[in-house]
């Protein structure tokens, strides 16, 4: 069970669109220019640390490389930053096009960064140089979401069709075609050992799916009663959260029993995104209503 | 002669005659007008005449009776026997209770009225010849009691025992057993029982009626066996008792002993052939027998011979159910009404009345009837039972759950819902009603699994937990008894557990209801259709699309007619996009069976979806010209959007095609008042006539009556924009963005939001709205257009604006930029119907972007050049600031310098003052070292030394007399001094109040001053030298060393007081600095002055020593 733990109120400006959990730092970022990391570790738990204020038209998607050395934001106008979080600089900018950073994420194993345009293009770019790689063919042309495997193995992203399609991220092959949900798929996510997807849709409803098999569907999970925005595993693959749109609900799941662990519903607004901490002991929830929740589980 | 009554004959005395009577045989009595006649002419004592009446009586020679009591009112006879009152009364009482009897076993009412009428007549006489005759109030009792008044029946009874205490005498029995019969009409039935055996213990020979109310009271209290025996008494006592027979024969009946009990009765109809309660006796016995006729028979007689309530309600209800057993129904309830009505809480009669509504299908009569006996017997559990089926066939539930279907129906075909508020209040009551009464069945009898079966089914619709649960514990009770539940059951179970969101366990059932037919899954067989079809449901539900399709195209190779199956497979095209095969999968339906409603209707939504609104009309239309259409509300719903909505595409029609949704939508309101959507059809056609006012009253009363429809509160929010009212619109908007879960609804509304933030001018909210709708909806390309737009008209203002800064000008260029890269892939779209915008308006705003993008750039480097001249300005001004604060500097330190002048002169002149006190101080030396040298000259002479005595006795007087003399003076001098300090305090002080001059004159007038007081002491001094000198020389000398002192003393203290007199004018003119410089000269040349005068004064001195 988790209880409700520290709250900022007003984190941000606007509302709040993403988060990232990576060590000691904790990075949001939303609908205003500014750009925020915080203290994910006691006595400064969430406590601000940087600001940078770059982004004009907000930040729909970040993310922190496994070292936590780089910060990347993924701006609504294509623009990406790679922020030196050592340094607390500017270390790249690349410009993807227009909504072309929908979705952001790093590949850690070969210090790459992939992002996921609104017309379903996915690019990889190189974090040391910022020059673009590669690009994997994608047939699906209205993306909403994008996850890669923890084992840095596969891309997989879903969109308004209701279907998950895997990519190898080597050859660039689509290994797998999930018709997971019948309406558009808002969230996505692996399980830490990269072999369950979990997708969240706008049918209320979480399911779990393994992309290996050729009946793919393994299980249900309601709870919700709108939108699931955000969907995130823990690493230690016990648990799985979820965010809702207007029930605003945060709900946590215990993935073996399939069963709700906890829920609350303390945010105002649309819940967009969520981050468990490392150790998969915290969570924290970020919210249009610009503040940041943050729930531990109980002793 | 004796007046002995012997056993056979009565003597009357004749009268002058003591020794003879005449003889009357009692067996062979005469006529009683004779006998009258004799009775009057010998004038006979009236308790002779009471004799004769009463063996008239006993030979049922009630005529006779009559006619000899009745003379005892003879105005004559009252007259004469006015001395015999007590035989009066009783004669009276005698005539009374017979009436009173007579009234009791009357039937007809007005003769019944009669009787008691003259029984009330004859009482009343007698009470007038003594009131106070205990008798007397037993009869009126008697009479109270058979009118069933008993209230004063046993206020009179009382009366009677209450005077027994005190008088033995009294007739105590008759009250007693007068109260035992109230008891027992009370129900006090133990209390009756006392009474009734203290009477017998007191009277053993007392009449057998004492003990049938004993039997009476044993059966009520349920002891059988002394009940049993106190009748067999009383028939040992009275064999022609009726009433003990029936009690007896009662009796028997519970103890099964029918056929003695029958025996009974029939001696006692023989007997008392119009007793009602003997007829329903019998006609119950008969009904048992299936004897119907007898009991109709028995039960009309029983009915027509009493008036008592319940009893009538008996013989109706015996009368209705032989009817009832016969399927005479209308005779039947008739009888039953009148039972019922004669006798409410007779709920047999209730139930009976209930069963033949059902009968006769009058479904909502019998419910009212089962609800009757319920209200009796809250634990009739038979009854519970009934009422439970019952409710389900009552016509507001079959109404509710036709409008259940319909709503489904709709939900399934289009995702549409019809709210139906007030039957949904009425199902809901319903529904609460069924709930309690299965609830307490299942209570009463938790082992009963059809009541769990019953009451699963009915919270089927409103709560499938609960459901579930009475479906499972049903489920368990037949597995307890090693039976096997019907699939139906099962089937339930499953779409309960499907509903529930147990999807695996539903899954389960499915499969084990197939498994239990015998057959496979694959062999799709007739008996597991519905389970194999609703499997394939579930399998939708959880995603696994494959297998859903598998299924039902299954079923359909196997059952072609299967319709549902065509729709479903419809549907699961239309969720993935393949609209194609999702209309030939309804045509398939059509060319089996072409008016199949809902295949239409799903057709027209079809269409509808792909916005092709013409053939989405035709297939609406095929409905509503179906006469047997069950589907006529939505067809005409989606017509009139039809023809609502084609006034965008065909401008030229627009009245026409308002004039047809109008008329569609009022068809479905004639039909149904309640249906919102129809009436907000009504609302939108109201607004696009232009009123306003009346279509924003009518989407208010929508919404009043049905607060969570979001379309409602949307179109009442477009009236608001169209008036301008834009705040309200926001709110509105606002308050349905929060409610919806719909992703089209949200996605459309979140446009009109910022619409009218843009209508407001709020480019900004705007702005920030859109970039919302983005994120929610990066596919959406009017989001982009309009974000752009916004974007453009928010710079647009931002030119405008007249100080702009370089931050800001730097983010609306940015912002700019980013609009234009939007607008461009919208700009090379090509043009189709179905984009909510012009990509030529695209190019439009692109070409007007880069304008103000050129403009802004400009602006911005001018900007940034002002920008930096000014912090070069700035720099300068800093520099002068500084350059002045440095002036400032100086000019401070010029005055410190001037300030420290200052203060060195002064620190000068107090320099000098202490020279002048160091030389005052030499001089005291001086004038000490000559006081010595006098002291020598003495020594040298003895002559001078005498002399020296004496001058120093002189000395000594002349010293005496002096110093009051000085001391006064000088008391005096300081007095005036201290005056003129004063004057000259508030001389200066006036002197400020005028100004400056006149303070300059103020000052050289204290001067003046100064020197004539100076004057004036010198003066002083001068006369007192020459006294001293016209006296003595040494005297002198002395007397000018003391002066001298004086002096020095006085000028110190002036000195002083001109000191402070300085201090004070530098406090309070620090600025006169120059005033202050001529004061300290002027009395820098007074003091020279004075030395001087000194001087001379030491010059004159020394003369005169030589």
């Amino acid at each position: 069970m988790f209880q409700f733990g520290k709250k900022i109120t007003g984190a941000h400006e606007d509302g709040i669109w993403c988060v990232k959990w990576q060590g000691d730092i904790i990075a949001t970022g939303g609908m205003g220019t500014k750009v925020k990391t915080w203290h994910g570790n006691q006595p400064q738990f969430l406590t601000e640390r940087k600001v940078f204020d770059k982004h004009i038209l907000g930040v729909t998607s970040l993310d922190i490389d496994i070292g936590a050395r780089y910060l990347a934001t993924g701006g609504m106008d294509g623009t990406v930053r790679l922020f030196d979080l050592s340094t607390n600089t500017l270390h790249k900018t690349i410009d993807s096009g227009p909504l072309g950073c929908l979705k952001i994420g790093f590949l850690n194993s070969a210090n790459n960064l992939v992002s996921v345009s609104e017309s379903g293009n996915i690019s990889i770019y190189s974090v040391e140089t910022g020059e673009k790689l590669r690009s994997i063919s994608n047939t699906n042309k209205q993306v909403l979401t994008m996850a890669i495997s923890p084992n840095n193995e596969q891309i997989a992203v879903a969109g308004l069709d209701g279907t998950v399609l895997c990519y190898d991220v080597e050859s660039g092959r689509r290994v797998s075609e999930i018709k997971a949900h019948g309406v558009p798929i808002r969230s996505l996510c692996f399980s830490s050992d990269s072999k369950t997807i979990f997708t969240g849709a706008e049918d209320s409803q979480i399911r779990l799916h393994d992309p290996n098999s050729s009946n793919p569907y393994i299980a249900s999970l309601l709870g919700h009663s709108s939108f699931i925005f955000s969907l995130v595993a823990s690493s230690n693959g016990d648990l799985l959260a979820s965010s809702g749109s207007i029930d605003r609900k945060v709900c946590i799941w215990d993935i073996k029993t399939r069963k709700l662990d906890s829920s609350f519903t303390a945010h105002a607004d649309q819940t967009w995104d969520l981050a468990f901490s490392p150790d998969s002991t915290k969570l924290v929830s970020v919210s249009d209503d610009c503040s940041i929740h943050s729930y531990a589980l109980k002793q | 002669m004796d007046t002995k009554i012997q056993s056979q004959f009565i003597y009357i005395p004749i009268r002058g005659f003591n020794d003879q009577a005449l003889k009357i045989d009692i067996s062979s009595l005469p006529d009683s007008k004779e006998l009258i006649e004799v009775l009057k002419a010998e004038l006979a004592p009236l308790d002779l005449w009471l004799k004769l009446a009463n063996e008239y009586y006993k030979q049922d020679r009630i005529t006779d009776f009559i006619e000899v009591l009745k003379q005892v009112t003879d105005a004559d006879l009252e007259q004469y026997y006015k001395d015999s009152k007590l035989d009066r009364i009783a004669m009276l009482n005698a005539l009374a209770s017979y009436y009173t009897q007579l009234g009791s076993q009357e039937k007809d009412k007005s003769r019944r009225e009669e009787y008691f009428s003259n029984a009330t007549f004859h009482f009343t006489k007698a009470d007038r010849i003594d009131p106070h005759q205990p008798l007397t109030w037993i009869g009126k009792a008697v009479l109270l009691l058979t009118k069933g008044d008993y209230e004063r029946a046993e206020s009179n009874f009382k009366q009677v025992l209450d005077l027994a205490k005190s008088n033995n005498t009294l007739p105590v029995l008759p009250a007693k057993l007068g109260s035992a019969c109230i008891l027992f009409n009370q129900g006090n039935y133990i209390k009756a029982l006392d009474t009734y055996q203290k009477v017998i213990q007191q009277n053993s020979n007392c009449l057998p009626s004492v003990r049938l109310g004993l039997g009476y009271c044993y059966f009520k209290l349920g002891r059988t066996k002394k009940a049993k025996e106190a009748f067999k008494r009383v028939l040992e006592l009275d064999r022609d008792n009726v009433e003990a027979m029936i009690g007896l024969a009662l009796v028997l009946m519970n103890e099964n002993q029918i056929p003695e009990a029958m025996k009974l009765i029939l001696s006692a109809y023989q007997l008392a052939p119009t007793n009602s309660i003997v007829l329903n006796h019998l006609a119950n016995h008969y009904f048992f027998r299936g004897e119907y006729n007898k009991v109709n028979t028995l039960g009309v007689a029983a009915f027509n011979n009493t008036d008592v309530a319940h009893i009538k309600a008996e013989s109706a209800y015996l009368i209705g159910r032989a009817f009832h057993a016969t399927q005479r129904w209308q005779d039947a309830i008739q009888y039953y009404h009148q039972a019922v009505q004669k006798n409410p809480d007779l709920y047999l009669a209730q139930f009976g009345l209930g069963q033949i509504h059902i009968h006769n299908e009058d479904y909502d009569k019998a419910i009212l009837c089962f609800e009757q006996v319920l209200s009796k017997q809250p634990n009739n559990y038979e009854t519970l039972q009934i009422l439970g089926s019952l409710y389900k066939h009552g016509s507001l539930y079959k109404s509710n759950v036709k409008s259940t279907t319909t709503t489904t129906s709709t939900t399934t075909t289009t995702n549409n819902n019809i709210n139906i508020n007030n039957n949904n209040n009425l199902s809901n009551e319903i529904i609460n009603k069924i709930k309690n009464v299965l609830k307490k069945a299942t209570e009463l009898n938790p082992n009963d699994s059809s009541n769990w079966f019953e009451l699963g089914q009915v919270l089927e619709s409103t709560e499938v937990s609960t459901a579930l649960e009475a479906y499972e514990k049903g489920l368990n009770l037949l597995k307890k008894d090693g039976i096997v539940p019907s699939l139906e059951i099962q089937n339930n179970i499953a779409v309960l557990r499907h509903q529930k969101g147990l999807l695996v366990e539903a899954e389960q059932t499915y499969l084990d209801i197939i498994k239990q037919s015998g057959y496979q899954l694959n062999q799709f067989k007739s008996i597991n259709i519905t389970s194999t079809y609703n499997l394939a449901r579930l399998y939708e539900t959880m995603g696994q699309v494959n297998k859903a399709e598998e299924l039902y195209k299954g079923i359909i190779k196997e059952h072609p007619n299967y319709y549902d199956c065509y729709l479903r497979l419809s549907c699961i095209c239309k969720q993935q996009g393949d609209y194609y095969e999702a209309g030939e999968w309804i045509r398939e339906v059509l060319d089996i069976q072409p008016d199949n409603q809902e295949a239409w209707a799903l057709y027209g939504n079809l269409h509808l979806y792909k916005e092709e609104w013409y053939p989405a009309q035709k297939n609406f239309e095929q409905i509503t010209e179906n006469p047997d259409n069950k589907n006529e509300t939505y067809a005409s719903l989606s017509l009139g959007n039809i023809y609502y909505n084609a006034k965008f595409s065909n401008p030229d029609k627009v009245e026409k095609y308002i004039l047809n949704a109008e008329q569609f939508y009022n068809r479905v309101l004639t039909k149904n008042p309640t249906n919102i959507y129809a009436a907000n059809g009504i609302g939108m056609i109201i607004a696009e006539k232009g009123n306003l006012n009346l279509a924003g009253e009518t989407f208010l009363q929508i919404r009043e009556a049905s607060m969570d429809c979001i379309p409602v509160s949307v179109n009442l929010a477009h009236i608001y924009v169209s008036k301008g009212l834009f705040d309200n619109a926001i709110k509105l908007y606002e308050g349905c963005l929060k409610k919806s879960t719909s992703p089209k609804e949200i996605e459309t509304i979140i446009m009109y939001l910022a619409k009218v933030y843009f209508d407001a001018n709020r480019f900004y909210d705007s702005k920030q709205t859109l970039k919302k709708a983005i994120h929610m909806y990066p596919h959406n390309l009017s989001i982009h257009f309009n974000l752009a737009i916004s974007i453009e008209m928010q710079a647009t203002i931002f030119l405008e604006k007249h100080q702009k800064n370089a931050t800001e000008t730097f983010n609306i260029i940015k912002e700019l930029e980013f609009a234009q890269r939007l607008l461009t892939p919208l700009a090379n779209t090509k043009s189709t119907p179905k984009l909510n915008f012009s990509p030529s308006k695209a190019k439009t705003h692109q070409t007007s972007i880069e304008k103000i993008l050129v403009s802004l750039r400009t602006e911005h480097e001018s900007i940034v050049k002002i920008e930096a001249d000014l912090s070069k300005k700035r720099e300068a001004a800093f520099e002068e600031v500084k350059r002045l604060e440095e002036e400032k500097r100086i000019r401070d330190l010029e005055l410190k310098q001037q300030l420290e002048e200052k203060l060195e002169a002064e620190r000068k002149l107090a320099f000098e003052e202490e020279e002048k006190t160091r030389e005052e101080l030499a001089k005291n030396n001086a004038a000490a070292a000559m006081i010595d040298d006098d002291y020598k000259d003495g020594e040298g002479g003895s002559t001078k030394k005498r002399k020296k005595n004496k001058k120093d006795q002189q000395q000594q007087d002349d010293d005496f007399d002096d110093q009051p003399a000085e001391s006064k003076k000088k008391q005096k001098k300081e007095k005036k001094e201290k005056k003129e300090k004063k004057e000259k305090k508030e001389k200066k002080k006036k002197s400020k109040k005028v100004s400056g001059e006149g303070e300059e004159g103020a000052d050289d007038n204290n001067d003046t001053e100064q020197q004539q007081e100076e004057m004036a002491e010198d003066g002083d001094h001068k006369e007192k030298k020459k006294k001293k000198k016209s006296k003595k020389d040494r005297k002198d000398k002395k007397d000018k060393k003391q002066k001298r002192k004086e002096k020095k003393q006085r000028e110190k203290e002036e000195r002083e007081g001109e000191e402070d007199d300085e201090n004070e004018e530098t406090e309070n003119r620090e600025e006169q600095d120059d005033d202050n410089t001529e004061k300290v000269d002027q009395e820098m040349q007074d003091a020279k002055e004075a030395e001087k005068q000194k001087e001379v004064e030491d010059f004159f001195g020394s003369e005169n020593e030589m």
